[in-house]
């Protein structure tokens, strides 16, 4: 990857990060989960998902959904877990 | 596992594990930025309309400004109408009352409720409620409708003595018939004077008779003419106004002499 391309990378990820973690904070969870799960997909190592979990678990559930404590946290875990498995495997491209 | 996964779990566990023992701790400063990130855009959102709004209320403001201009020149126009139209009601009013006349032009009346009468007052005046506050002096002549009653004695800041004429023992000069013939005249109390005519063969009886100082308003009338004994041809004159009968009085405030 040239340098240039890599600097491109990293723009295009602020972007989305800003978009997401925006969306998080004032947009309901099922707009900002879906597109950060397929963050997840199409962006190498997408750790905000972790973020973007805890801040839906903190703004819209106030740290619980239910008995569960910090449940978009986990299933962001649990998301990223899965789908760096899959992209190794199946998805050949990265951003 | 990966280093990355591991570092996965690692955070997770962390986070679950501050959450346990404090879960403001991880969660507060989320919803405080989530509050923030609101309100700006909230203005964001809003300030392009504010602007829009402030400009479309001053011109509102100003058309508004136009229409009340608009409104206080007609109001001042029927203001000046209203004025108008009350003095000359009131000029009418007045010489319907024969307060003014065509000699009682410049002056300026005040009207006041007689509040105390002999016995209640010292004899020989009356207690007026209008005082120095409603620029009223000692020595204005006080009328009952076109008739001279008395002039104010004393002044208060509220209230007002008035001397009424015609007193037991007032020496004035009264003037008798449209000749306005001068007598010299005394007081029998009650408003009553006794005077000595000059003219045995002028028939005086009915006629009016003004006090010399005050000589815009009539005072009196001439009762009964008589001729005594000795030769004397004498006249009494009477005020038609009876103080216990009035309520009202008007006080001159600018007598013109």
């Amino acid at each position: 990857m040239s340098s240039v391309m890599k600097i491109n990378s990293i723009l295009i990820r602020l972007v989305f990060d800003l978009i997401v973690i925006t969306l998080a904070l004032t947009a309901p969870w099922f707009i900002a989960a879906p597109i950060a799960i397929l963050g997840c997909f199409l962006i190498r190592d997408y750790f905000e998902i972790l973020l973007v979990g805890l801040i839906i678990d903190a703004v819209q559930f106030n740290g619980s959904v239910g008995p569960v404590p910090f449940l978009f946290f986990l299933a962001g875990a649990v998301t990223f877990l899965i789908a760096t498995k899959i992209r190794a495997s199946i998805l050949k491209f990265s951003i | 596992m990966s280093s990355k996964n591991v570092f996965v779990i690692f955070v997770v566990m962390v986070v679950m594990l501050a959450g346990a023992l404090d879960r403001s701790f991880v969660v507060a400063p989320f919803q405080e930025l989530a509050i923030s990130v609101r309100m700006a855009l909230v203005g964001a959102r809003d300030a392009p309309l504010d602007w829009l709004g402030a400009f479309g209320s001053k011109r509102q403001l100003a058309s508004e400004n136009r229409l009340l201009k608009d409104q206080f020149t007609t109001l001042s126009a029927f203001c000046m109408l209203q004025v108008e139209g009350l003095e000359a009601d009131n000029r009418e009013l007045e010489k319907a009352l024969a307060r003014r006349t065509s000699q009682v032009t410049d002056e300026t009346f005040t009207t006041a409720f007689v509040i105390g009468k002999p016995p209640v007052s010292p004899y020989g005046t009356i207690i007026i409620d209008q005082g120095r506050r409603s620029e009223i002096e000692a020595g204005n002549p006080v009328l009952v409708a076109s008739y001279l009653l008395g002039i104010i004695e004393t002044a208060n800041e509220e209230y007002s003595l008035v001397r009424l004429f015609g007193e037991k023992g007032d020496k004035r000069i009264i003037e008798v018939g449209d000749k306005r013939v001068p007598l010299h005249a005394e007081g029998l109390g009650s408003g009553a004077y006794l005077a000595e005519y000059v003219n045995k063969d002028d028939d005086v009886g009915g006629q009016t008779a003004w006090l010399a100082d005050y000589p815009l308003w009539k005072y009196a009338v001439v009762l009964k003419a008589r001729e005594d004994s000795a030769s004397k041809y004498e006249v009494k004159l009477s005020s038609p106004i009876n103080i216990f009968e009035i309520s009202t009085v008007d006080v001159v405030r600018h007598e013109d002499k």
